[in-house]
């Protein structure tokens, strides 16, 4: 891994990268299990985030 | 076996200084990353770098910046016009050797998302962007990472018209953000 710029996605005029942004993303199992996990990660840091505001108001 | 890491097991903390002594992934790269760079080139605002702490444990690391994916022109097209598509760069991940196995990278990347959801109100951001190191692409694909395949294999040929060992390159890979 590293920070050299990422190349661009294809230079062979396909058109998948072109279909696949027009589409919703694929639904996987391995997609459906990162996304939950992301999902979940998201409502604790809500959670968190209300939570401390409301300690500050107190 | 070690018990499997749950996100709320963890504490993110963005770096505020010299990283402390004692992380080890057992690579060399990230290792001279974190303690070499991370926190100049967070000084100089080119990467930003996010430590995760299990039950108070330095156990993994992830530095960020802002990407753009390139399209060629036969790419775009009615729903995509743009030249380059936003995307949060994931430029190094590190887990230490006594946490790896159990789970943390998958939640650091799912952190990442997050961010880059977060981001992506705000700003165009619709993929995450790795270079993977050999050998990770299958772990990366497991977490629905593509490979940004055709590109991949013009690198490929460039590597072996110079002499270059090809298996040795990072693989180009996307994440796309949406739900």
């Amino acid at each position: 891994m590293g920070f050299r710029r990422t190349p661009p996605l294809s230079f062979e005029g396909t058109r998948e990268v072109l279909e696949e942004m027009s589409r919703p993303p694929e639904d996987t199992p391995e997609r459906r299990r990162i996304m939950q996990l992301v999902h979940e990660i998201e409502a604790a840091k809500k959670q968190r985030k209300l939570e401390e505001e409301a300690a500050a108001k107190k | 076996m070690s018990q499997r890491i749950m996100h709320g097991d963890i504490v993110v903390r963005r770096l505020d200084g010299p990283p402390e002594p004692g992380f080890d992934c057992g690579h060399e790269e990230q290792n001279t990353f974190l303690y070499r760079y991370a926190w100049t080139d967070q000084q100089q605002q080119l990467s930003v770098t996010y430590r995760y702490y299990v039950h108070g444990i330095f156990a993994g690391f992830a530095a960020l910046a802002m990407d753009g994916l390139a399209l060629s022109f036969r790419e775009r097209g009615v729903h995509i016009r743009y030249e380059t598509v936003g995307a949060l760069k994931l430029g190094q991940l590190g887990v230490d050797r006594r946490f790896q196995g159990r789970g943390l990278g998958e939640v650091i990347v799912a952190d990442v998302a997050t961010l880059a959801r977060e981001f992506a109100l705000q700003v165009g951001c619709r993929y995450i962007a790795i270079d993977a190191r050999p050998g990770l692409e299958r772990w990366y694909e497991a977490l629905s990472f593509k490979r940004n395949k055709l590109m991949q294999e013009r690198l490929r040929q460039f590597a072996m018209e110079k002499n270059r060992d090809p298996d040795r390159l990072a693989t180009s890979m996307r994440f796309d953000i949406r739900s």
